[in-house]
């Protein structure tokens, strides 16, 4: 079983898993299920296995979604930590990013092709090790660190495709970030107009969360959060998240704590 | 506290790790990386072609394919390292059909006649290897490179129609014996999809390939692929952009330059599209129409006696129809076209739809004019397929008629000097032509 036949037996089993409704299970029955689904994968039909299958519709995915998977399954298992939602915008931020300067233009839409700046990527690696510094700088380690895993992988050569991109993005990914950032700005415009109509008809609405706090922390939030400071919550780590279940609860502080 | 003050230092030490390695991985690839340059083209030296071939007219024509059944298209022709020939064609009950596979014959220079033709590579064999699976085969190029190495290119679709298509590279070194397994080329950031090989590289000084190639899936537009002398893919470079050409053939001019001519997908009427490139094929300029023709078929040229003065085009200089497969030469101005043969052209001179009796006995008349020892057993091998059907599917259609057609040529020169074409002769059979320079001179 070559590496490529194990790289599309492994996502398949990680994304099938996460499909699975099993947030609730206790975590021995969500490991049983992760098991399951990657006995799944491996059911023949006609002489290839299902994972065959979907590999020649999706080809081989990216490092960064097969590690991105893996660790999403991880935490659905237990042990390792979630990304908060805020973490996971900025991750499909960057990414859909990459796939807006990649895909329209590699697949016909200027005579610049970026693609082939993947086959000897020197100045693509510099683009790339900026990316990561700036996660990096951000505090995105978890991004940062996806990156660097994709650019070791890489360098260690071990896949079939010869072009650094097939290692950084897929298509998949790059529809999912774009889904995930088309979602959260459809919720930003949603909310904005709903916060307009509902200012417009009750004159007296203030922003009653920091009146009695002090002065520093309530301009510091209005200014982080300057319409709905109700909602800002304080991690343990100094982080402000504007949603509750961006930060795991037995870590929050609500503001009126402090 | 302390244990605040343990997880912020952790937290510090883990941040500072991570910052090391991003800066160590990323030094590390960089450093590794090579940076590639394209050498000069190789151009195939007059003298290194025996010219005792030239002394006298000389002009030949053959069937390359034996089956009379199987639908015939996209034929491609090499010289073996030790004489001889090599063409490959996709065959099957129909274009994109399941049961197409790769089919390959040898000419033995000696009896000058084809070999029986073979399955070079099926479909399942390229699934069983690729592990993925496949749904049809297509376009094939083979070609022979400086270091006597036989390639096979072709294409193979997984999902959907040719947008869907990736190209698979396979290798023999022993004169298209034994082959390699089929590899996959990885030329596209889209599920490695919508690109196709059609016509047949070209060679830089180095013995890397260039390789023309072309996207069909939301633009049609020409590329030219860099590959390592073991078809690893080096770099790609732009020809075209938008949604009308494909096909490139590639000719080269000089070390550093090179013509591209293109198959026109555009709107009707269509001429020839011309791209040039000044730098060994990594920027070219933008494809302008020259005075030929292009009913939206493929089209093949390829250098004459002289790389710098001649170049030798088989195209359907036609305005509509694939009814007349002609032999043109013209200069690297791409000015003047003069008509040096026609290759095969349809009973009516419009083209239009033919009765089945009138296709039947044109047929029959083309045939006979093909030479071989064995023409006469294919002819009646092919009339009894034609009587035991009341139409020929790959020609004909019920209530229609009949269209003629002689299109997809692919170009070559082998070491004696002498000029091959092989081209599809009405979907039915791969049709192969050859000539001398001599005998290119007396048409002028």
């Amino acid at each position: 079983m070559n590496t490529g036949i194990i790289l599309s037996h492994i996502p398949f089993a990680l994304a099938l898993f996460l499909l699975l409704p099993t947030g609730k299970l206790p975590a021995g029955a969500r490991f049983a299920a992760l098991a399951g689904a990657a006995l799944f994968t491996m059911i023949p039909v006609d002489g290839l296995s299902l994972a065959e299958y979907v590999r020649s519709l999706t080809n081989d995915l990216s490092i960064t979604s097969l590690l991105w998977l893996a660790w999403c399954a991880g935490a659905r298992i237990g042990g390792i930590r979630a990304t908060s939602g805020r973490r996971h915008l900025q991750l499909a931020l960057c990414f859909s990013a990459l796939a807006l300067l990649l895909y329209p233009a590699a697949m016909g839409m200027s005579m610049f092709d970026p693609y082939r700046l993947g086959y000897a990527p020197s100045y693509l690696l510099v683009f790339v090790f900026a990316i990561s510094m700036a996660l990096w700088l951000v505090r995105h380690y978890f991004g940062a660190a996806l990156i660097t895993a994709a650019t070791a992988v890489f360098m260690l050569d071990f896949r079939s495709p010869d072009n650094y991109w097939d290692y950084l993005i897929d298509p998949l990914l790059a529809l999912y970030c774009l889904s995930v950032v088309g979602w959260y700005v459809l919720r930003r415009i949603w909310r904005n107009l709903k916060e307009r109509f509902v200012w417009n008809l009750s004159t007296d609405m203030t922003r009653p969360a920091f009146e009695n706090s002090p002065k520093g922390l309530i301009s510091s939030m209005a200014n982080l959060c300057p319409e709905e400071g109700v909602n800002v919550i304080i991690c343990d780590n100094g982080e402000i998240q504007r949603h509750i279940e961006a930060c795991t609860r037995s870590k929050l502080l609500h503001a009126d704590q402090i | 506290m302390s244990l605040i003050r343990q997880s912020v230092i952790r937290q510090r030490s883990l941040s500072t790790l991570l910052l090391l390695l991003i800066v160590a991985v990323h030094g590390c690839v960089w450093l590794q990386t090579e940076r590639h340059s394209v050498p000069e083209f190789a151009l195939p030296e007059p003298a290194s072609f025996s010219l005792q071939s030239d002394s006298e007219p000389f002009f030949q024509t053959r069937f390359a394919s034996s089956s009379v059944d199987d639908y015939v298209h996209s034929a491609s022709v090499a010289p073996l390292p030790h004489g001889g020939l090599m063409a490959v064609w996709f065959a099957g009950s129909r274009e994109g059909a399941s049961d197409v596979d790769i089919r390959a014959s040898r000419f033995d220079p000696a009896s000058q006649e084809w070999t029986e033709e073979f399955t070079l590579v099926s479909r399942e064999a390229t699934e069983t290897v690729l592990q993925r699976y496949i749904r049809k085969l297509g376009n094939p190029v083979i070609a022979l490179a400086p270091d006597n190495r036989l390639w096979l290119f072709y294409v193979s679709v997984s999902v959907g129609g040719w947008g869907g298509s990736a190209i698979n590279a396979m290798h023999s070194d022993d004169g298209g014996v034994t082959w390699s397994p089929p590899r996959r080329l990885v030329t596209s950031p889209f599920f490695n999809i919508s690109t196709l090989v059609r016509n047949s590289p070209v060679f830089h000084r180095d013995g890397s390939i260039g390789l023309p190639v072309y996207h069909e899936f939301l633009g049609k537009f020409a590329e030219y692929l860099h590959l390592s002398p073991d078809g690893q893919v080096l770099d790609k470079f732009r020809i075209s952009e938008g949604r009308h050409s494909l096909q490139p053939t590639v000719v080269p001019l000089s070390g550093e330059a090179a013509l591209a001519l293109l198959r026109n997908a555009g709107e009707a009427p269509r001429k020839v599209l011309a791209s040039f490139t000044q730098d060994r094929g990594q920027t070219w300029s933008e494809p302008v129409q020259v005075e030929a023709w292009n009913p939206n078929s493929s089209l093949a040229a390829i250098s004459a006696q002289d790389a710098e003065k001649d170049i030798l085009v088989a195209m359907n200089n036609l305005r509509d129809g694939r009814h007349r497969l002609s032999l043109y030469e013209t200069d690297p101005t791409l000015k003047n076209w003069r008509l040096r043969k026609i290759l095969d052209e349809a009973p009516d001179p419009d083209g239009r739809l033919l009765p089945p009796e009138v296709y039947r006995m044109g047929v029959t008349k083309d045939f006979l004019s093909v030479g071989g020892q064995k023409i006469g057993d294919r002819l009646r091998e092919y009339l009894l397929h034609l009587d035991q059907r009341i139409l020929d599917e790959r020609v004909c259609k019920e209530g229609q008629g009949c269209e003629v057609e002689f299109e997809y040529p692919n170009f070559m020169r082998s070491a004696d000097g002498l000029f091959h074409v092989v081209y599809s002769w009405n979907n039915s059979f791969i049709k192969h032509v050859a000539f001398n320079q001599a005998w290119l001179e007396m048409q002028q």
